[in-house]
């Protein structure tokens, strides 16, 4: 059967931009949740296309905006999104971008929500402790999960 | 070691990518100097390779950029293959061609729509733009994601991709999944040819300049993935003989060397190939573009829009024809026997010449590697045309309209350097 909620993390390789894909993974571990996982490494505007297919789609990204490392960020509003994000872009191009233009296009699936998980950009503190984060996201699609 | 070598003398200068910032000074309303800057870290590539197995470099060299990884890959199979004396099946070299199909359609989709349209239709970006041209981003999504799924058919994901091999592929695609994507390329061809109709009536400068192109070109086909290097101006040489004719060096305002053919700038890039190979295109292709008005070859830069076009509507053409004929293979690659020696590597990058040089040990490690990115080649071109396109638009503009009408410039060679150059740092010092 084909869920109708995904949660799908976007990315980079590159330090903890990398973030998303540990969650991802983290999740895909667990046999209970039967949403749609995926993860896609700087997808630009192709993620509208991937998320073409479900009503509800949990994004999770790193952000930063100068909080503490592991701050985890909750948004179903993709202006409050964009205005408390600091660039964390790829060719000048990031998330905020995507769904500003999928919001023009009408291409966003019907509820969406960011989870922005706040990183240290130059890496100097530490690794993040994700499996706190994965538990706080699971707990956020838990309802989705039936 | 050979005197070129002692060129590169700074080994951390092995930049592929960067970020980019213009300083122009200004004196008596005339230009007195203007350095394109990249600026971004080395990132060391050439030096990591070394001591990497051949497959290992195949691997590495797809983490140099996100948005041309076969490319990279692609020039390091050939170099690799020319050391170890390894002649490829007629299946590789058709599947080689339709995984570079895939490329050129997501980096020219990307750019075109992205990057470029919007300059030209004067919108501050793409998002602004889809608000009255939402068919057009919609038409420019779809093409680049078919590219996508080509990259993803042969290279199992389309961002670096792990399905090429020093020999061929790890693994034959499925004819059924072949067929999924041949099935979806039919059907999308009229919007690669509208594309074409509508990259060639976009407002686009009436400027010509004088500059050199330079590309491969190939006996019958055009050119992808072999050749010799071929100028507009007489250049015709084996791709060994790069180092005698177009000589690497630093300035000091750049962390990427600057490339120069016989001591002048030269062009490379969508533009570049289709002025020296037109006649390598499909008669489609020319029934599409006798119906612009627009002629190749050119010495409008800002026609490379729809010299980026032109590519999408080949690719597709081409990416059908293969796709139509494809036979599982027996095997998809064919063993190699590591030996010592030097080889070559050029293929054309979506943004143009991309020439690697390898020297291996017996062991079949890397002793040395060179790689010369398309975007250090185009770097002088683009101060060049700079200094015209500045002059002719007119040096007493605020700096904003300066900023933004170099950015515009820069933008059209699609440089790699196009992540900063939308956030581009323009210094203007005026007496």
């Amino acid at each position: 059967m084909v869920s109708k909620t995904a949660v799908i993390g976007v990315g980079s390789p590159f330090g903890e931009d990398y973030i998303a894909y540990r969650v991802i993974e983290c999740l895909k571990r667990d046999p209970t949740l039967k949403i749609h996982l995926d993860y896609y490494d700087r997808p630009y505007w192709h993620l509208l296309e991937c998320m073409k297919p479900f009503d509800t789609v949990h994004l999770v990204d790193a952000i930063v905006s100068h909080q503490a490392p592991g701050t985890l960020h909750r948004y179903e509003d993709i202006h409050a999104f964009q205005v408390n994000q600091q660039s964390l872009s790829s060719h000048g191009w990031g998330l905020a971008d995507t769904l500003l233009l999928g919001e023009v296009l009408d291409q966003l699936p019907s509820k969406l929500i960011i989870h922005g998980i706040e990183i240290d950009p130059h890496g100097s503190q530490g690794e993040i402790a994700y499996l706190d984060l994965v538990s706080q996201i699971k707990r956020d699609i838990l309802p989705s999960n039936r | 070691m050979t005197d070129s070598f002692k060129d590169l003398s700074i080994p951390i200068i092995a930049r592929v990518e960067g970020e980019g910032a213009l300083h122009l000074q200004i004196r008596d309303n005339a230009i007195q100097s203007l350095a394109l800057s990249i600026y971004e870290p080395p990132r060391l590539f050439e030096k990591f390779l070394e001591g990497r197995s051949a497959n290992e470099v195949v691997d590495a060299v797809a983490r140099i950029c996100g948005i041309c990884p076969v490319a990279y890959q692609m020039s390091a199979t050939h170099a690799v293959e020319h050391i170890f004396e390894m002649s490829i099946t007629p299946w590789i070299h058709d599947m080689r061609r339709l995984f570079y199909c895939g490329e050129w359609m997501e980096s020219h989709g990307l750019h075109i729509h992205l990057l470029a349209a919007p300059d030209f239709l004067k919108y501050p970006s793409v998002i602004a733009m889809a608000k009255d041209h939402p068919e057009v981003v919609k038409r420019g999504m779809h093409l680049h994601r078919l590219g996508l799924d080509l990259m993803s058919l042969l290279g199992k994901r389309s961002v670096h991709p792990v399905g090429a091999c020093v020999g061929g592929f790890y693994a034959a695609p499925k004819p059924s999944a072949v067929k999924t994507v041949l099935t979806e390329f039919k059907r999308s061809l009229p919007l690669a040819e509208e594309l074409v109709q509508w990259s060639a009536s976009l407002p686009l400068a009436k400027s010509t300049q004088t500059f050199t192109s330079v590309s491969l070109r190939h006996p019958h086909e055009y050119p992808m993935n072999a050749g010799r290097i071929v100028s507009d101006q007489g250049l015709d040489i084996d791709i060994s003989e790069f180092d005698q004719h177009l000589k690497e060096s630093q300035v000091p305002y750049s962390t990427a060397l600057q490339c120069h053919l016989h001591g002048k700038p030269y062009l490379v890039g969508p533009l570049a190939r289709l002025n020296l190979n037109f006649d390598r295109l499909p008669s489609a292709v020319h029934t599409v573009l006798d119906r612009c008005k627009i002629t190749f070859p050119t010495q409008n830069m800002f026609h490379s829009i729809v010299a980026r076009s032109v590519e999408i509507y080949y690719a597709m053409l081409e990416a059908i024809r293969i796709m139509e004929n494809y036979v599982e293979p027996t095997a998809p690659c064919v063993p190699l026997t590591p030996r010592a020696g030097i080889g070559f590597g050029c293929t054309e990058a979506p943004r143009g010449l991309l020439w690697h040089r390898y020297a291996f040990n017996a062991a079949g490690l890397v002793t040395s590697s060179r790689i010369v990115p398309p975007t250090s080649q185009n770097q002088a071109r683009i101060e060049e045309d700079l200094r015209q396109s500045l002059m002719h638009y007119g040096l007493d503009h605020s700096d904003a309209d300066l900023r933004l009408h170099s950015e515009m410039v820069i933008r059209n060679y699609d440089p790699c350097i196009s992540c900063s150059t939308h956030f581009l740092t323009l210094k203007v010092k005026r007496w």
